[in-house]
Parts: C-alpha cells; sequence; structure tokens
C-alpha cells in the first residue's frame, strides 16, 4: 500500500503540468480538511464568520481590500470566509462523485471484459441504460423528491457519472484479460471475482486515475451548475456555485462578489486539468 | 512403458462453431472450426512429451484443453488414474498437480505484483498452508529455479526474460505438482537464454520426477527434451513415438518434410533446401476432405482425399496415420 | 573474392534514448562481395538489425547519428547521398525485406497494384522520359493494369512460386497466408532489380515449413538473378543452411567472419563457439547444453576493451586492456579475439 502511495505520488509530480496541479489540488484539499476540522471541532479558522449575526456583521457591499480580501456582500458577510467555508462541500463532492463511479465502473467493466460472452452483453446493456438517462434531468427529479442540498445532487450525480467509467474499465479490461498471468490465476484456483480484484483492477487503474482526475473538474463544474439552477446548499450555507448565481445581478456595481466564486471554481477544475493532464503524459496514454 | 500414464486423452475433441450474430433471420452457416479433432495422446509418468507441429495444428488449444482452462467439445481426459474432462472434477484438485509454463515471459508474470507475490498464488489458492508455510514453499520454489531470495522483492520490469521465464516456472513448480504444461517455453527467448532454461528444465524433472508436456514448433528443442513425440497437424496426431525413433525413422509424410525442414546448425547437410514441401497449413475452416495432409503430400493418391487414415502402428510404440506408409519405409 | 558491392569502414552509429546513447554499431569493417549470400547472425542488441538498415539508408533520422566511419555501396559513400540520389539508390540498388510482411504491404492496396507501383518506378529511373502509366491520383481508385505491365507482375509472381498468380494480382494482403505475403513482398522488392536484398529476419514469423520454402527461393534468387544477399538472422542454424559466409556479431561489433563451413567447423572466436554449443542438435543422451554465463553489456557505457570480456572462458589480462581488432585466423577467417593476436 505504502508503495503504491508512493508510486502515485512519483506519477504525480513528474512534470510541471502536474507539480503546477497537484499545488492547486492539495491547496484546495487542505483548505476542505481545515474547514472540516473548524466545523468539527467548533473552531473557527477563517478570519471572519461564514453566518454572522448582523451585529457581528462588517460594513455592506465593501469591495476588496485588506481588512477583506476579497470584500463583503449584501449582508456585510466576508468573502473570502464564506468562499473558504464552501471548500469542503464544492470540492469533496468531485471526489465523491467520481470515486464511487470508478469503483462502480471499474467493478462492472472490469468484469465484463473479464469474462465476455452473455455476462458482458448483459452488463454493457445495463449500463447503456444509465449512459442514456441525462445528468440534468436526474438532478431535477431527486431534487423534486428528496429536495436539493449536497447529499441528494452527490446522489443525483453518482447515479448517472459511472458508465463511462464501466466502458472505460472494460476496454482495458479485455486488453489484461488476454494476458497469461491471468491464465495462470485460473490455474492457482482463482475464480473470476478474485481475479478482477487481485489482477485487473490494479493493473486498469493506471489509466482509470487519469480520467478520474479530468473529471473531477468536471463534476465541480456541473455541480456549481445545478446549484445555479437552485438545487444545490440553500442560503445560508456557502456554496461557490450559489454564489455565482445570487450575486449576478451585481455584476455591473461590485463585480466582485459573482467572480471571485466563478474564479474559484475555474481554478479547482484548472488544477484537477493540469494533474490529469500530466499524469496521463507521464503514464503516456492517450 | 508398462506402467499407466500420468495423462491422456482419448479422442479429445475441441471445436469451435462461429457464431451466425444475433440476428435469428440471418441465413449465414454457421461454421465450425475444428481446432483438435480427435486426438489421443498419452503423457508417460516421469517423462516429456513434445506435441510438435506449425500453426494451426491445434496443439496450443490441446494444451489448454488439457490443462482444462478450455472446456473439450468430445472426448475423454484421464489425468492421475481419473477422469478430468466434465463437470463434477474441482480444478482446484487438479490444479495441485498440474501446471503450465507459458511462452511469452512478458505476460506470464501481473507487472504489478512482486516476485514472491506472484510465485505464492498457486499456494494460496490450491494449498491450505499458512503464512509462514506459503512464505517458506516460495523461497524454496525461487531458489530451485536458479535465483537468489533477493529476487522475491522484483518486480517484473527489473528482470531480463530469462529470469521472467525463471520465476513462471517457480510459480509452476510451488506446489509441486506432477505435470507441467509447457507452452513453448522458450520461443520468446535468445539462444543463451534459451540453453539455460533447457538445462533448468532437465534439472527439475530429475530432481522432482516432474513429468512435461511440451507444447513446441521446434524441432531441436523437442528432440533435446523429450522421450517421446506426437506430430500434430489440422487438428490430428499424425505421428506418434519414442523421439529417437521417429527422429531416425520418420514415418508420415509430412513428419519427413518437417525434419527436413527444421533448421539443423550444419552447413554440410543442408536438408533444408532439398525439401520439396510446398503449400501452406490448411484453413482450419475449409480443411481438405480425406487426409488433411494431402494437397501438399508427394504420395498422395485419390483414397487421400476420400478417407481420413487412421493410426497405424509402424513398430513398437510408433504409429503413423498414412495410407502409404510403405513409400516411407 | 568478388568485387566489393557494400564496404563498412570503422563504421559506427549511435542511438538516442532516454537512458543516453547506445552504441548499436561500434566500429565495424566489413566487405559484402557480389553474389555472395552473407548472414549477419547475433542475439538482440548485437547490432544486425541497424546494420541492414544503414545498409539501405533507412536508420530513423531523428535518433540515429553516425558516429564515424562510413557505409559506401559501389564506392560512393551513403550518408553522403542526397535525398533525391537516395531515392534513387534505394529500391534500385539495395531493396529490403521485413519480418513482418503485413506492415510492408499496403493493407489497403492490391498485392499486384504495389508491385506494378515498384516495377513502374524501376522504368521510369532507367528512362525518367518514359510514358508509362503510374498509379492513378487518388490512392483509393482501383489501378487497372496494363495488359504489359499486368504480365510483368505476373512473371514477378512466378518467380517467387507464388501459385496462381494471375488471381493473386487482384488479392489484397490480408487475403495471403503469412508465407504468401512474404513472398509478395519478395517480388516487389526484386521488382526494381536490386544488386543487393537486405532481408531482416524474413522467416521468423513464419512456419517451418514455409521458412524453408522462403529460405530455399531466397538462395534460387540468388543462384539465377545474381542478386547478393545479406540476411539478418538470430538463428545460427538457419545460416548454415543457406548462406555462404557468416558474419557474427556481438554487441555492435563483428566478432567473427568466415565462410559457413569455417565457422561451423572451425569456430575461433569464444561466443561463437559458446553460441554453437547452447544450440539443441537431437536428443539429449545425457549431454548438458553450455550456455554463456552472464548477459549482454550496457551499451551506453563506452569500454576500452574487450566487450565479450566478462563472459569470457578464456579471458586474459589485456582482453580489459583494449579492444581487439579483427585478426587473421585463417583464409577468409577473421576473429576479433586476443587469442590470436596482439
Amino acid at each position: 500500500m505504502a508503495v503504491r502511495l508512493r508510486e502515485v505520488l512519483s506519477l504525480m509530480t513528474r512534470n510541471k503540468q502536474s507539480i503546477v496541479g497537484l499545488t492547486i489540488v492539495l491547496a484546495f484539499l487542505i483548505t476542505a480538511i481545515l474547514m472540516e476540522a473548524s466545523a468539527l471541532l467548533n473552531v473557527q479558522f477563517t478570519p471572519y464568520p461564514a453566518n454572522p449575526l448582523p451585529s457581528q456583521a462588517s460594513p455592506q457591499l465593501l469591495p476588496p481590500s485588506l481588512a477583506h480580501p476579497f470584500g463583503t456582500d449584501n449582508l456585510g458577510r466576508d468573502v473570502l470566509s464564506r468562499i473558504l467555508v464552501a471548500t469542503p462541500y464544492d470540492f469533496m463532492i468531485g471526489f465523491a462523485v467520481v470515486g464511487s463511479a470508478v469503483f462502480i465502473g471499474a467493478v462492472l467493466g472490469g468484469l465484463a471484459g473479464l469474462r465476455g460472452g452473455l455476462l458482458d452483453e448483459f452488463l454493457m446493456r445495463f449500463t447503456d441504460i444509465f449512459f442514456a438517462l441525462p445528468v440534468l434531468l436526474i438532478a431535477m427529479v431527486v431534487g423534486a423528491i428528496l429536495g436539493g442540498g449536497i447529499e441528494n445532487m452527490s446522489l443525483a450525480l453518482m447515479i448517472t457519472w459511472w458508465p463511462s467509467y464501466a466502458r472505460l474499465a472494460r476496454g482495458e479490461s479485455l486488453k489484461v484479460a488476454h494476458q497469461n498471468y491471468i491464465e495462470a490465476s485460473r490455474l492457482s484456483g482463482q475464480r473470476s471475482p478474485s481475479i478482477l480484484f487481485r489482477h485487473v483492477i490494479p493493473n486498469i487503474s493506471g489509466t482509470m486515475l487519469v480520467y478520474a482526475t479530468l473529471d473531477i473538474g468536471t463534476v465541480i463544474l456541473v455541480y456549481s451548475g445545478l446549484t445555479f439552477l437552485g438545487l444545490g446548499n440553500h442560503p445560508p450555507a456557502p456554496d461557490w456555485g450559489q454564489m455565482v448565481a445570487s450575486f449576478n445581478g451585481y455584476i455591473l456595481t461590485d463585480p466582485w462578489l459573482a467572480l471571485i466564486p466563478g474564479l474559484v471554481i475555474s481554478f479547482g477544475v484548472i488544477g484537477f486539468s493540469l494533474l490529469g493532464d500530466g499524469i496521463k503524459d507521464t503514464l503516456g496514454i492517450r | 512403458m508398462a506402467s499407466e500414464p500420468l495423462m491422456r486423452t482419448v479422442e479429445l475433441r475441441k471445436y469451435y462453431t462461429s457464431t451466425r450474430g444475433v440476428n435469428p433471420l440471418s441465413r449465414a452457416k454457421e461454421k465450425v472450426v475444428k481446432a483438435v479433432d480427435g486426438v489421443s495422446i498419452n503423457i508417460p509418468e516421469g517423462r516429456t512429451l513434445a506435441v510438435v507441429g506449425e500453426s494451426g495444428c491445434g496443439k496450443t488449444t490441446l494444451a489448454r484443453t488439457m490443462a482444462l482452462l478450455i472446456p473439450p467439445t468430445g472426448g475423454e481426459i484421464y489425468f492421475d488414474g481419473r477422469r478430468v474432462d466434465g463437470r463434477g472434477v474441482s480444478d482446484r484438485e487438479v490444479y495441485r498437480k498440474l501446471q503450465m509454463v507459458f511462452q511469452d515471459p512478458d505476460s506470464s508474470l501481473d507487472p504489478r505484483m512482486r516476485v514472491k507475490e506472484t510465485i505464492a498464488e498457486p499456494l494460496r489458492g490450491l494449498t491450505g498452508m499458512n503464512g509462514s508455510e506459503v512464505k517458506a514453499a516460495a523461497m524454496e520454489s525461487l531458489q530451485a529455479v536458479g535465483l537468489s531470495a533477493d529476487f522475491a522483492d522484483r518486480y517484473p520490469k527489473q528482470l531480463s526474460g530469462g529470469q521472467k521465464q525463471r520465476v513462471a516456472i517457480a510459480r509452476a513448480i510451488s506446489t509441486k505438482p506432477k505435470l507441467l504444461i509447457l507452452d513453448e517455453p522458450t520461443s520468446a527467448l535468445d539462444a543463451s537464454v534459451q540453453a539455460q532454461i533447457l538445462n533448468l528444465l532437465v534439472d527439475l524433472q530429475r530432481r522432482y520426477s516432474l513429468s512435461y508436456m511440451l507444447i513446441t514448433h521446434n524441432i531441436a528443442v523437442a528432440a533435446y527434451l523429450s522421450d517421446v513425440m506426437a506430430v500434430m497437424y489440422a487438428g490430428t496426431v499424425v505421428e506418434r513415438g519414442p523421439t529417437s525413433e521417429i527422429l531416425r525413422k520418420p514415418r508420415h509424410p509430412y513428419t519427413l518434410a518437417l525434419l527436413e525442414s527444421a533448421p539443423k546448425p550444419d552447413p554440410l547437410n543442408r536438408t533444408l533446401l532439398e525439401t520439396e514441401i510446398s503449400g501452406e497449413v490448411p484453413s482450419a475452416i475449409n480443411p481438405p476432405p480425406g487426409c488433411k495432409f494431402n494437397p501438399r503430400c508427394p504420395f498422395a493418391e485419390s483414397i487421400c482425399t476420400e478417407q481420413v487414415p487412421p493410426l497405424t502402428l509402424v513398430a513398437e510404440g510408433h504409429d503413423a496415420a498414412c495410407h502409404f506408409l510403405g513409400k516411407t519405409a | 573474392m568478388a568485387a566489393t558491392l557494400l564496404e563498412l569502414s570503422d563504421f559506427s552509429v549511435q542511438y538516442a534514448t532516454s537512458r543516453g546513447k547506445v552504441r548499436a554499431l561500434d566500429s565495424v569493417n566489413l566487405k559484402i562481395g557480389k553474389e555472395e549470400f552473407v548472414a549477419l547472425v547475433g542475439e538482440s542488441g548485437c547490432g544486425k538489425t541497424t546494420l541492414g538498415l544503414a545498409a539501405i539508408g533507412l536508420l530513423p533520422p531523428r535518433s540515429a547519428t553516425i558516429a564515424g566511419g562510413s557505409i559506401s555501396y559501389k564506392g560512393v559513400d551513403l550518408s553522403k547521398l542526397k535525398p533525391g540520389e537516395m531515392q534513387n539508390y534505394r529500391g534500385s540498388e539495395v531493396a529490403m525485406i521485413f519480418q513482418e510482411p503485413l506492415t510492408s504491404l499496403n493493407p489497403l492496396r492490391r498485392v499486384g497494384e504495389q508491385i506494378a507501383e515498384a516495377i513502374v518506378l524501376r522504368i521510369k529511373k532507367r528512362d525518367p522520359t518514359s510514358k508509362v502509366k503510374g498509379a492513378p491520383r487518388f490512392p483509393g481508385l482501383r489501378w487497372k493494369l496494363s495488359p504489359g505491365l499486368k504480365s510483368e507482375v505476373e512473371q514477378m509472381l512466378t518467380l517467387v512460386r507464388i501459385p496462381d498468380p494471375e488471381h493473386i494480382v487482384d488479392r489484397y494482403p490480408f487475403e495471403l497466408s503469412g508465407g504468401m505475403r512474404q513472398r509478395a513482398m519478395i517480388a516487389m522488392a526484386l521488382s526494381q532489380q536490386p544488386e543487393l536484398l537486405v532481408a531482416d529476419e524474413p522467416t521468423t514469423a513464419l512456419d517451418v515449413t514455409t521458412q524453408a520454402q522462403v529460405l530455399k527461393l531466397m538462395k534460387e534468387i540468388k543462384d539465377k538473378l545474381g542478386t547478393t544477399i545479406m540476411l539478418v538472422t538470430h538463428d545460427l542454424a538457419v545460416a548454415s543452411q543457406v548462406a555462404d559466409r557468416v558474419v557474427v556479431m556481438y554487441a555492435g561489433q563483428v566478432v567473427e567472419e568466415a565462410d559457413v563451413r569455417e565457422v561451423f567447423s572451425n569456430p575461433k572466436h569464444p561466443y561463437t563457439q559458446g553460441l554453437l554449443s547452447c544450440i539443441p542438435t537431437g536428443t539429449r543422451d545425457g549431454k548438458q547444453l553450455t550456455p554463456i554465463k552472464g548477459t549482454i553489456p550496457d551499451l551506453t557505457v563506452k569500454k576500452d576493451a574487450c566487450l565479450f570480456q566478462p563472459r569470457c572462458p578464456y579471458a586474459m589480462e589485456v582482453c580489459s586492456k583494449k579492444p581487439p581488432s579483427l585478426f587473421e585466423v585463417g583464409k577468409d577467417h577473421r576473429a576479433a579475439c586476443f587469442l590470436y593476436g596482439k
């Protein structure tokens, strides 16, 4: 396990692109962890509270300054603090959705490629059904039935996100399935599920990792879109996409209110893209 | 040989049908590829049987069918006194005594597993040994193939072709099997490395009383390693017998051509330039009628296109499938 | 010896790789005479393929550099040829056939058309004003061969003993078997009537009986057409069956060269002796094969010594001090070993 981690880290730092990407991602990650810790420990790590009482609030609509690097919003809340507090949600949803997609996809696709035949057909047609579900529609349906909010939206995204990973895993698994060491594994008495987890998945994980890293940014973007539509976390909980949405009207007078959260989202996506591209180049994967 | 062979097949068949696709109305005829078409061979205990042939003769399919990796279409397989084809046979029990080494050393080892984990896999899957027993047995196996203990922690990409093949052999013998099926074990290796592996195989056979089934297209390797030989052509055995006998006096016209064509390092004996063989191995989907060798056979007559010749005894323990054995006597 | 066709003089080639500069060929001295059948023999990494590629001017331009010496054909230094001249040289003077015929035959064009293309090239090279029609401009269009051209193509196919040439002309490469494809490639190579044919492991991917047929064909071509053949192979036994002369290579250098009978009956270089004793011949009868101990040296490191020394059973002190040159050890027999000279 330790070797895997070292391998993965060395993969990620091999070229300039991915180092930049990794730095950005790590910055977000550390922030997310700190914010979660602060919530759990009931300690405030941000310069100002994210949801201050009217008495604690600063003057409204202050432009960026030394005291408030990102300015304040229409309720006098420090924008920087709100952005920081939103990090765990907006950032982690990327990991949660892609993580589950990778797992589901790897198991279904890996098994399909390994076994072939009817099972392959069945699994792939099952995947096709989910492929056909439009993300937005499912999100809205889930929003209507279960209500909005980050957990429900995560669920909606997880339902629709895994099919492309299953396809990818199947393609990679087909290549692995013909290798002699798979046959040798059968000769060692292993059955397909065991072969899937011991041999197939470790050997397809490289390509899937690349795909996943590039994808996390996309999830963040999509979730921001959902929040923009009103399906995400409701105020007063801070949320990047929601901030962009609600401060749309202030674009001409106090542009920083909508721009800065938007830039933060972009930054997150760029970070993952760079990291993913870097790993892709290192591994020589198309 | 009076004693019971360790493994034998009786009229073993493996046919592949090319499917017509999903369309039930499709009028495409189902084509049948008879990869293995009635093969009966014996592997004597403690000895080596070489199955020799060119591409498409079915030797690889035969090996995998006998290793129970592919279900046979017909015929019987007996191993260590019991019938092992068909259901009801636990393949785990068979694999404790039967293992396989493959041709391509690069794809024989999982690139993400260390050498010691690779060698331990059959031990973990087939025996009830606990962790430390497995470790000890794996190390023993590693040293038996001539690799020092510090190879145990390496990954395949740190090994040369010959070393990878040794690890594959170590994995195969880790459960102390009785039979090893070797599928072209040295074809992908350089001459010097091949010699090392051949020496190793001879040594292991002696030390552990192993039986080998050697699949190869290389006559020289077959001659060196085997005691008995079976020559295959287009899915059937055309000649069987003691290796020395077949080399000295081949009786089937194909065996003759094969031995002539095999290059020997002897510039004064250029049999290769004298061989009259023409044509290519037949298509598996549309084989010639009767004896499958008839289009290329210098002795072929009309009966050869009508009847498949049966294996006929030509000497003690030596038979060949030809209508005109008199021509090669 | 016959007139020299190809001469390598202290010829060295380096490849740039991620591990550093690999010395694929190191000061190779070799002469190939007209109408000789020479086999370049060695294990993987010995440089034989590089030598073959150099003879036809096909060294990969971005990674390979000539690090010294020269390679000349009929006295002309190949590295000094301009691209236009190299085009003329390739095909009509020297042709090459490769191991995997599927990659040298265009899978999208009919076999007959590809051979015809080579024939037209020959005609145009001899007579640039010739009005013979070449392939259609759009590669996808079918080329209707003129009767004269078609019959020449069929003649080439018959020369390489392809059965049923009139029908094969219209076939695509994937419709032919491995042996037939290889013959088609030979036909293409011979269409420009080259003087030298370089064959890089042409039969390694073929069945034993097919290999025999193709090798027989190559010997016939040499005997009937007077083509000089340079066969690159890892298989000493194959070399013994067809070649007139054998050149043994190790780690980018020529270590022994002699008439084929000499090499097998009287091998002088310890590497050649080692190679011969690892080939299994006949039944075991209690004998053991004696493999060569050690492994191929790292070609990124330059050593001022005999490269075989670490594996040599006869290694002496001088072997680690300087590299041996090719010493005369018999009639037309040379070996690079200090056992035979200083």
